[in-house]
Order: structure tokens, then sequence, then C-alpha cells
């Protein structure tokens, strides 16, 4: 028999394998001393992997846990009676008005649906403007933002703490101004 | 453990809203779940935060439980997807289910005619057990979880298979490279 493969020697230090293989592994062992070493030395590993200490379980462990289904039990029945009475009242409504109008229970479901349809084809052709829209402007707010970061970052290493304090005061300055000038706009009328 | 019809019965009436039942189960599995958690993630804090998460994915889901599987395995089949989301946030390298370990090939064959010390002879059993303890941590963490599963939580090869869906042969030769790799570390920690 050659030296032993790794998984061989494992399954033997595990004790699985079956009587006639471990025989055999028993007997190259007995005339192979590098094997024998090898074994010895994983048997000790072996051993010294079971056993580890248990973590500790925090006293209130189960409570907190016993705590956090109840409340997402809460906001399930939560979201359950929102959809329900959110149904009902749909359904009333559409009831009340059948009944007030006098109008068919048919005309009124197909105008219903007929207006639905409609929505969703303009709230569709929206939604792909939009996404149109922001697949070219995100990637330029991205780069600018990236840029502005990172000039940000040059200016503040290479300024030091003296031109944050100007910069905060002209932006502060800036906005007082700003102020003035919007109060002065919004009350040119009760002045005159 | 209990029998897989006594557990089967706590998770009928944990679906019929009786709380006591869950909280059983909870209580039966605290110990288990934070120790795999624990030692996978080296953790303890962020092992007590997901053994709660587990517990919550698995109140949520109790309903597509069946009982021709073993109950420890179903939870730990979800503690574990748990923890692989977690791995994959953090971008840490998870072995594929596809993927194969062979030892014929890997750098782990044995070395029979090693010239090394045997490090393992140098240390009490205590002391050897606390150094494999601290050392596990350096183990990368697909194979880590598969020593957990097999060392601490002592399920069999069969029962981590199904836990992580992988075939038996896999789950035996990735546990014994995560044991290659913490000898390696321990020789290289002397």
């Amino acid at each position: 028999m050659n030296c032993l493969r790794l998984d061989l020697l494992y399954e033997y230090l595990e004790g699985a394998l079956d009587a006639p293989r471990r025989a055999e592994v028993e007997a190259h062992l007995a005339c192979c001393p590098d094997c024998r070493a090898a074994v010895e030395e994983r048997r000790l590993i072996h051993l010294a992997s079971f056993g580890f200490p248990n973590f500790d379980v925090p006293a209130d462990f189960t409570r907190r846990v016993m705590a956090r289904v109840d409340a997402g039990r809460s906001t399930a029945l939560a979201w359950l009676a929102a959809v329900v009475g959110s149904l009902a009242g749909v359904f009333l409504t559409f009831l009340a008005y059948v009944l007030i109008t006098g109008q068919s229970l048919i005309g009124v479901l197909t105008s219903v649906l007929g207006a639905l349809g409609k929505g969703t084809q303009v709230a569709l052709v929206w939604l792909g403007k939009v996404a149109k829209l922001g697949a070219i402007i995100l990637p330029v707010l991205k780069d600018l933002g990236e840029n502005l970061v990172k000039a940000g970052g040059q200016l503040a290493a290479s300024a030091g703490p003296g031109f944050f304090v100007a910069t905060s005061f002209a932006l502060l300055l800036l906005m007082v101004l700003a102020a003035i000038g919007l109060g002065r706009r919004l009350f040119a009328g009760e002045r005159s | 453990m209990s029998s897989q019809s006594d557990e089967f019965d706590l998770v009928k009436r944990a679906l019929r809203g009786d709380k006591e039942a869950f909280e059983a189960i909870v209580m039966r599995y605290q110990q288990p779940l934070l120790n795999y958690l624990g030692r996978t993630t080296g953790e303890r804090e962020l092992a007590l935060d997901f053994a709660q998460e587990v517990f919550l994915k698995a109140y949520a889901s109790l309903a597509s439980y069946r009982p021709r599987y073993k109950f420890s395995t179903w939870l730990f089949t979800i503690a574990s997807n748990h923890l692989i989301d977690h791995w994959r946030k953090k971008k840490l390298p998870t072995v594929s289910i596809d993927q194969t370990v062979d030892f014929g090939d890997s750098p782990m064959t044995l070395q029979v005619a090693d010239p090394r010390a045997c490090v393992a002879r140098q240390y009490e059993l205590t002391d050897l057990r606390a150094r494999v303890e601290a050392t596990l941590r350096k183990v990368p963490p697909a194979l880590r979880e598969l020593f957990v599963l097999r060392h601490v939580n002592e399920f069999s090869y069969e029962e981590i298979a199904a836990i992580k869906k992988l075939p038996v042969g896999t789950v035996k030769n990735r546990v014994f490279q995560a044991k290659e790799i913490l000898r390696v570390l321990l020789e290289e920690a002397v």
C-alpha cells in the first residue's frame, strides 16, 4: 500500500473505514514511521477539535426573541387589517356609487377598468421617460459628485483650517444676504 | 435532541398560534445555534443578533417545514443562508456549490515526510484545544463553517450535506481541508 492520502487518514481517525480497509491502513502504519507520525499529529488535533466551550446565552435571550416574534405578529396583523379595511372601503364606495347613481353594475365596472387601463398606460409612458432621463443624468451627477469630493479633499489638504473658516463665513454671509433679499421681495407689496 | 415527531408537534402548535410551543423550540436550539454562529463569525454580539434573526425567519416560514427533514437540519439551513448573505454583503469569499475540493490537486495533499516538529505534541490537550479554537478564526469562512457544523455542533456528514445542499464527499473533503489548514496555521504560529 502507498502512503496514506489525507481523506483516508481522516476517515481512519474518525473510525469511518470498514474493517478490511482499516486493517489495510493499520498494516501500512505498522511499517511506515512517516505515516504514523502524520496520523499521530492529526489525531491530537482531531481530539482537540471537539469540546469547545459553549457561548454564553444571555438569560433574557428567549424573552427577546419572543418579544420580536410578537412585534412581528402585531405588524402582520396591522397590515392585514389595513389591506382588508382598504378593500372593504373600495367595495363600499363602489356599492354606494352604484346605488346613488342608479347606473348598471357592469357599466360602472367597465368604465372603472377602462380608466385604470388608461391611467396605467400614461404611468408606464412617464415611467419610461423618467428611467431614460435618470440613465442619462445619474452617471453625470455621480461623476460630478465624485469630482467635487475629490476637489474638496485636495483643497482641504492644501488650504488648511483657515480656508474652512473663511469659506464657512462667506457661505453664512451669502445665506444671510439671500434671506434679506428674499424678505424684501416677499414683503415689497405690503410696504408700498 | 428530542424526536422528530415531538418537534413536528411543537411546530404544528406554533403554527396554530401557541407561543409557548415556539418558545420551547427557541430554548431547545438557542445554545447550538449560538455556538454555530459564534464560532463561524467569531463575534459573540453579532452571533446573538444573527441567532435572533434566524429564529424570526424560522418563525415566519414555519409553515414550509416538512417532517421528513430533521428540524435541526431545517433550522441550520436557514442559519447557513443567513451567514452566506452576511458574507456576500461583506464580500468575503464563499465556496460555490459547484466548486469541488480535490486533495489530489491541492497543496493539502498529505505531507507524510513532514520534517517539521509535531506541533500538537508540544501541548496538553486543553492548551491545544484553546489554540485550535483561536486559530479557527483564521480558516476561510466557508471551510470554517463546515468544520463548526461537524466539530462544534457534531452533525453527521450526511446532515451537513443536507444543510449545505452539497454532496457528502464534498463536505468531507472540505472538513478535512479545514483541519489541514488549521494544522498548518498552528505550526506557523509556533
